[in-house]
């Protein structure tokens, strides 16, 4: 409403750059509790029907000279099995699956929620908080059981002068702990950065002279989002593994 | 005193602005980290392909913190 | 304009009865101001329906925000604006929803009260009326007997939470989180259990499979390399054998060769033997011819010096002296 307002002193534009996240019931118009059906039930639901899609119901060929589907299912499995190995090692395959699920989730949020009149599941923080928090839990506490005490050695860096340690270390305490806010909010801010930004360039479409160029810049925007729909996700799921290397081996 | 609202959404939409200008140090951060890749990947192209995953750390960690001065701006557009 | 909003929502989730909240405090203690409350012009009500536009008097600086929750029966001050909000579809649904003026608490506040009628946010969120000097007052009404989370999210209510990030609007947070919850350990369950290990068993076959005809190719290869074997050995001897048979025809040839030259050898010998006899033969009776010419060439000589000698004396005397010479 007050977007509108001024909208309307700006003559004629309306802006609603932050309108698309509101999340909704999705039957009537009742009250939002903890198990209300809402626009972010449809489309986590559309994001697990996608990747049931992709990886059952496109694998079920069992094809020895994969189809396309059963193709991109192999290259996804691949490159994430890959990456865990590289940077966690031997022992880091073990946490696979749950890097595989958040690598899946992510990408396929991002990309359902790149189709127009859809609503962006990870562009609220309340999701992406949910996401981080677990990675960060989770590996702080696998690092205790795995390590014991001297998971602590993380924040203790041997090769720094002994004078600089207890500096660094505080550094490194610090930093750790910010790591699931800048995992969090890098994946939020990104999604609803471009999505705010296109509906933006959507707004000044109504100017009619300037409208050509507007469409240009939101197909252009579209575009870059699709790279960061994907990048994000790899970008969120290699840190993960960075971490899980963190807790596994903390020596170095 | 009758314009403290109106002074207070001067600041708002100046704070915003201002904010703004810290993505622009994240558009250099990402530029050098991207720049200094592709000329350590020109110099010595067999080792590239081992480094695009630091590539990607890097770019992410720059960019982060242009999206935190964005948020910044948002949450004074918004929600202050 | 958005501070209002955002503060005053919560103010409307809470209460269920007939609240006044100032958010401006300081408010003219001059005489009540004359708040005129223009009935909104069908023209204004159409695109953005129950919205009232409310243009206090120049002095006004405070606009005060009023929620109210009760269904209590329309003050007469609020005919004013009813009409505006019987154009509005919303206000036909929302019939419970009335507008008062709470103006009898006091004179020195100009309270401004609009019916806000609970429309369709997105397209006319109607809780805000804006006044001539830009302020706005907020009215918001809930609608009895609802709760916190109607107020905030249902769809009447929206503009409250629109106004600031729905990313920021912690009544959604325990929905989001539930369902994500929800999404995740499904994700994990499917992918988990069906998909990574057939997809582990499709790479793992197709590996071994490779791995198999690799064999199977190196297998092949190496019989080739056999059988290329055998053929340069089969070759080599028939090359041998070959060798062997020329060597032979050789030796045959040579000893053939041989017993020829041998049998040419003798018979040029046996010619060569008997042209030297032959040619002894025919010194023998040059040298006896030379012998008699001579014998008579002596005695002729000899007696052509007058002597008269013993033939045989010349004879022998010339036969010393030839010793010798002719043979």
């Amino acid at each position: 409403m007050a977007t509108q307002a001024h909208g309307e002193e700006t003559g004629g534009l309306v802006f609603h750059p932050m309108d698309q996240f509101i999340v909704k019931p999705l039957f009537g118009d009742g009250p939002i509790h903890w198990y209300t059906p809402t626009n972010v039930t449809l489309w986590l639901m559309l994001a697990v029907l996608v990747i049931w899609l992709l990886f059952v119901a496109g694998t079920s060929g069992r094809a020895l000279i994969p189809t396309r589907i059963q193709s991109m299912a192999e290259l996804t499995y691949g490159m994430v099995h890959k990456m865990v190995e590289d940077v966690t090692g031997k022992d880091g395959l073990k946490y696979f699956p749950y890097v595989f699920t958040l690598f899946c989730f992510i990408l396929f949020a991002n990309l359902l929620g790149l189709l127009p009149k859809s609503f962006s599941t990870t562009s609220h923080i309340a999701v992406t908080a949910v996401l981080a928090l677990a990675v960060f839990l989770g590996v702080t506490i696998l690092g205790f059981i795995k390590n014991g005490a001297h998971f602590l050695e993380l924040f203790w860096v041997k090769s720094a002068p002994l004078a600089l340690r207890p500096v660094l270390a505080i550094i490194e305490l610090i930093s750790y702990f910010v790591r699931p806010v800048s995992h969090s909010i890098r994946l939020a801010g990104n999604v609803m950065a471009g999505h705010a930004v296109i509906k933006v360039f959507a707004a000044f479409a109504a100017i009619a002279a300037i409208a050509p160029i507007s469409i240009l810049a939101i197909v252009g925007m579209y575009g870059l989002e699709v790279l960061v729909a994907v990048i994000q996700a790899y970008v969120f799921t290699i840190l993960t593994c960075v971490y899980l290397k963190d807790a596994l081996h903390p020596a170095h | 005193m009758e314009n403290v609202a109106t002074y207070a959404e001067l600041g708002k939409y100046l704070g915003a602005g201002l904010a703004c200008i810290g993505m622009a140090g994240a558009a250099m951060g990402v530029g050098n980290v991207a720049g200094n890749y592709l000329s350590g990947a020109l110099r010595n192209p067999s080792a590239a392909a081992s480094q695009t995953a630091t590539l990607f750390i890097g770019m992410a960690f720059a960019e982060a913190l242009g999206i935190f001065s964005f948020l910044v701006a948002l949450l004074l557009l918004f929600a202050a | 304009m958005f501070s209002l909003l955002q503060q005053t929502a919560p103010a409307a989730v809470e209460t269920t009865t007939t609240t006044i909240t100032v958010p401006i405090t300081n408010a003219p203690a001059a005489a009540a101001p004359a708040v005129t409350v223009t009935p909104a012009a069908p023209v204004a009500a159409t695109p953005a329906p129950a919205t009232v536009t409310v243009t206090p008097a120049p002095a006004a600086a405070t606009t005060p925000v009023v929620t109210d929750a009760t269904p209590v029966a329309p003050v007469p001050a609020a005919t004013a604006p009813a009409p505006a909000a019987a154009e509005s579809p919303a206000a036909q649904t929302h019939a419970t929803d009335s507008i008062i003026v709470p103006n009898a608490t006091g004179a020195d506040h100009a309270p401004v009260v609009a019916e806000t009628g609970a429309g369709h946010a997105p397209v006319a969120p109607a809780e805000v009326v804006t006044t001539a000097d830009g302020h706005a007052a907020v009215v918001t009404h809930a609608v009895p007997g609802t709760d916190a989370a109607h107020a905030v999210g249902a769809g009447g209510h929206e503009a409250a939470a629109s106004a600031g990030m729905p990313q920021l609007d912690f009544a959604t947070f325990g929905n989001q989180i539930f369902w994500l919850l929800v999404a995740l350990a499904l994700i994990y369950l499917i992918l988990s259990r069906v998909a990574i290990p057939r997809l582990g068993r499709i790479l793992g076959d197709r590996q071994g499979l490779m791995t198999a005809d690799l064999a199977a190719a190196e297998d092949f290869k190496r019989k080739a390399r056999d059988a290329e074997a055998a053929y340069d050995k089969a070759l080599a001897d028939a090359r041998a054998e070959a060798g062997k048979i020329v060597a032979a025809n050789k030796a045959e040839i040579d000893a053939e060769l041989k017993a020829a030259i041998a049998k040419a050898d003798a018979e040029i010998a046996a010619r060569a033997s008997e042209s030297e006899r032959r040619i002894g033969e025919i010194r023998q009776s040059a040298a006896s011819a030379a012998l008699s010419v001579a014998r008579e060439v002596t005695a002729e000589l000899v007696r052509a010096f007058g002597a008269s000698a013993d033939p045989a004396t010349v004879d022998a005397a010339v036969d010393a002296r030839m010793k010798g010479a002719v043979q």
